[in-house]
């Protein structure tokens, strides 16, 4: 049977999603079909040629013949050229719009799904932008094709350019490391409210780590086919290990998903939502992609200055008036599907949009910093690194040199940006909590809630700044500035801190609910002293304890707090550890491993 | 011209070294074209990989148009053209977006690249495939667009590897010809290949490998008669190659020889 019609024929009785997956694979076959036969009508045409001597001999006349081919066939054959990549590119740029509708449509009254849609999307856009800008690049940047550059006269900052494009397929292994997990945690947890707790701790916990292993794997992975490492070594030796690395990585993000917190709103939201935005920007920054990036910091700016303007807008009386809003409270489930009743389904999406546009006012400076500023501190910080960078390489830099300072022009800024976003987040948490709106508009509860987010930004912050520190002694000691003992203070102070925190963390947790509890003993006895004996002590107290332990069994609960540090901190130490271990071996065998059978070769 | 002076390369730890290039000395001169030959492993790949700046080496000196491949590698890099034996470079793009990114890289401007490609391309017979990806082609085809782009900036010298391999019998008359033209033009051409026998009447100077010592080096004319008893290249590169595995049998067999009558002794 042909293989379209095999495909098409179940369509029928399959859900929409793998309708949708179905229906791409029959573009993708198609696609391929017209290849393989215009392929081998080119093959047929090149035969007969060949075959026919009077065509072949007087090679004027063939020439002359060919040219007049190439100019008939010229427009078909440059579209057909451009259509392979134009057509993926529709693909994904399909993949990317149907499944933020089809997430859209599916959990509709939640702000993840539009987060998700809107940061695949923009990763996605970011990919496809590039790919377009730049397919020749995209093609010439392919691991095999380096040994060769080798021999030619590139300078350091041609292979910028080469690094740049490593950095491109980062953002779309990263995009995908950091959000397909967010996304399936999602749908796993049943769209739960508690998923989003989750992912809040993710981004403060796991993102900044996940970024710098990440970054380490592709750096091991895709340096090693430069002079740097071995041009022909074998490469299960480091793929395996980090695929294994990779494995453990979303092993451990497992109990994260299957855990969740309670409730939180749109703090989350907005946090990262910064991610989002600030995510392929700070690769875009780091990759040395000047216009790109100041096109993505000009849109950051007009996203800011259009929040505050609808922000402003949105809370006019008369737009309250108009959409039944009687006064500034916090957008709810009931107002918006009065809303969508009376004026239709975009204007409910709309506002629930930016139902958090008041919160956005108070919001206005830290989006200012994590949108413009950081951005813009993160390229001249990436220039300076550079400056070190192009300094050691390739002029007098030994091999561990090169490879230190690769390490820290790539790691310093990713080291910090997520530090940055975090402390960012800290900023902004802080300023709401202090604002007097912002109190009104916190329901009762919130105030523990959000002394907890700003504790773990700050534990964000400082777990995503540490490797900075650790690679910068690291780089210090592998340059002799400092014995080769040196970093290892800084991997302590890592390990102490992270620890202290851990340690914090489960005392104000324990200490909270006591606290809570005599608060709650005092209230019965008050109400007992009333002649009012609302609720009995025996079932309360069980089931205040049994909200403990639920909680305790969730995120926000000290014992799995204090496992996600420890994954938090001592994976990434580990894998920094392991995998630094295996570039200098690797290192070490550059001039060790034989490139092909050594046998029959003389031995001494 | 490309200067080679006591040439050694090694693989392995210090206490398990195996030796690619040993000592190896040779001269490939401007307008001549020069055949490195030899067995499969003989070591030509690895040498042309340190000529080229791919892989260092231990002991020695790289000169390439008088400019040292270790202390002057960017000078040198600009200086020569080289066609690796593989087959997996540039296969994403088309023949002609690889013949531009070569221009490019190399700053070949519009009009000369014009010119050449006008000029090579049909008599490589690749006009007609220029727009299709080079993951297609042929394996002759890929190495004639490759030849293209090592030529395009017309490089001192040519480095290449098994160039004429995969080749129909007419395209490597081509090619034949089209380096002959090159090196007349005073540059350097220099080869690499495991058949002896391309080198009569297409090579000015021969060197042969064996087990990474230079065995011979000279002209083919001077090969045939000092190898005279073989009659032609194919012989002689059989029992040049034949006469290695021989001695190395031997010492194998003198070894466990050696080893056998210790053991007999200790008992």
């Amino acid at each position: 049977m042909n293989p379209v019609r095999r495909i098409l024929r179940p369509l029928d009785v399959l859900n929409p999603v793998r309708r949708i997956l179905r229906l791409l694979n029959v573009l993708i076959l198609c696609e391929k079909f017209r290849i393989q036969s215009a392929k081998s009508e080119r093959e047929e045409k090149r035969a007969n040629r060949r075959n026919n001597l009077a065509e072949w001999v007087p090679w004027i006349e063939q020439k002359e013949k060919n040219a007049v081919e190439t100019e008939e066939q010229s427009l078909p054959r440059v579209l057909y050229q451009s259509l392979p990549g134009l057509t993926s590119s529709l693909i994904e740029i399909l993949f990317f719009l149907t499944a933020g509708v089809v997430l859209g449509l599916l959990f509709p009254r939640h702000g993840l799904p539009v987060f998700v849609w809107k940061s695949i999307f923009a990763a996605g856009a970011v990919l496809l932008l590039i790919r377009m800008l730049y397919p020749v690049e995209f093609a010439l940047y392919r691991e095999e094709n380096l040994p060769y550059y080798l021999t030619m006269p590139f300078t350091s900052t041609e292979f910028l350019l080469a690094e740049f494009l490593r950095l491109t397929a980062g953002v779309y292994l990263r995009t995908t490391i950091v959000f397909l997990p967010l996304w399936l945690g999602y749908v796993v947890t049943g769209g739960t409210d508690r998923f989003l707790t989750a992912a809040v701790l993710l981004g403060l916990l796991l993102i900044p780590q996940s970024v710098l292993l990440t970054d380490f794997l592709i750096i091991i992975l895709f340096h090693s086919y430069t002079r740097l490492l071995l041009p022909e070594r074998r490469r299960a030796g480091l793929l395996l290990p980090a695929v294994v690395l990779l494995f453990l990585f979303f092993a451990a993000l497992v109990p994260v998903f299957l855990t969740g917190g309670k409730t939180t709103a749109w703090p989350a939201w907005l946090l990262l939502e910064i991610l989002a935005f600030n995510y392929p920007l700070g690769l875009l920054i780091q990759g040395f992609r000047l216009v790109p990036a100041l096109l993505l910091i000009g849109w950051n700016v007009v996203i800011w200055i259009a929040y505050g303007r609808i922000c402003r807008r949105l809370y006019r009386p008369s737009i309250l008036q108009r959409w039944d809003l009687a006064d500034d409270r916090r957008m709810k489930k009931t107002d918006l599907g009065r809303v969508r009743k009376k004026h239709g389904l975009g204007r409910a999406l709309f506002l629930r949009e930016f139902r958090t546009a008041r919160g956005m006012k108070a919001y206005r400076f830290p989006v200012l910093f994590s949108h413009v500023l950081l951005p813009a501190g993160l390229l001249v910080l990436c220039i300076l690194t550079e400056g070190l960078h192009s300094r050691l390489f390739p002029q007098e830099a030994d091999r561990v040199q090169y490879l230190a300072a690769v390490l820290l022009r790539d790691f310093l800024p990713l080291s910090i940006l997520p530090a940055l976003w975090n402390m960012t987040a800290a900023t902004a948490f802080s300023r709401d909590y202090a604002s007097r709106d912002a109190l009104k508009l916190i329901p009762a509860g919130w105030d523990m809630l959000l002394q907890k987010k700003l504790l773990f930004s700050v534990c964000g912050g400082i777990s995503g700044g540490l490797p900075f520190v650790l690679f910068l002694a690291l780089w210090l000691s592998l340059n002799d500035r400092i014995p080769a003992w040196g970093f290892l203070p800084a991997l302590l102070l890592h390990v102490l801190v992270a620890a202290a925190l851990t340690v914090w963390l489960v005392i104000r947790d324990v200490r909270h609910p006591i606290r809570e509890w005599k608060n709650y003993k005092d209230l019965l006895k008050k109400k007992r002293g009333q002649g009012k004996p609302a609720v009995r002590l025996l079932p309360a107290a069980a089931a205040f304890f049994a909200g403990v332990l639920v909680e305790a069994a969730g995120l926000s609960g000290p014992i799995v707090i204090a496992a996600l540090f420890s994954i938090a901190v001592a994976f990434p130490v580990l894998s920094y550890l392991l995998l630094f271990e295996m570039g200098l071996q690797a290192l070490d065998r550059l001039d060790q491993e034989p490139d092909e059978d050594p046998v029959g070769r003389e031995r001494v | 011209m490309i200067y080679v002076n006591e040439l050694s390369k090694d693989f392995g730890r210090e206490n398990n070294r195996t030796i690619v290039l040993n000592n190896v000395s040779w001269t490939a001169s401007n307008g001549m074209i020069t055949g490195l030959f030899g067995r499969k492993k003989s070591g030509k790949t690895v040498a042309l990989r340190v000529l080229t700046g791919i892989q260092s080496f231990r002991h020695g000196q790289v000169l390439i148009d008088s400019r040292d491949i270790t202390e002057e590698f960017e000078d040198a890099r600009s200086t020569f053209g080289y066609v690796p034996d593989t087959m997996d470079q540039f296969r994403a793009l088309t023949g002609e977006q690889y013949l531009n990114f070569m221009s490019d890289v190399y700053g070949v401007d519009e009009d000369s690249r014009e010119s050449f490609l006008k000029t090579w391309l049909p008599k490589l017979n690749l006009d007609l495939i220029l727009k299709d990806r080079m993951a297609g082609y042929t394996k002759g085809n890929y190495k004639k667009m490759l030849l293209l782009g090592a030529m395009i900036y017309e490089p001192n010298n040519l480095i290449l590897d098994n160039i004429l391999e995969g080749l129909e019998l007419q395209d490597m008359e081509s090619v034949k010809e089209i380096l002959r033209e090159y090196a007349r033009k005073g540059k350097t051409v220099f080869l690499a290949d495991d058949r002896l026998r391309i080198a009569e009447n297409f090579c000015d100077h021969i060197i042969y490998l064996v087990n990474g010592r230079v065995r011979f080096k000279g002209s083919c004319a001077s090969m045939l008669e000092k190898y005279r008893e073989a009659g032609s290249l194919d012989a002689i590169d059989r029992m040049l190659s034949d006469e290695f595995e021989r001695k190395r049998a031997e010492e194998q067999n003198t070894e466990e020889f050696g080893l056998r009558l210790f053991g007999r002794m200790r008992r």
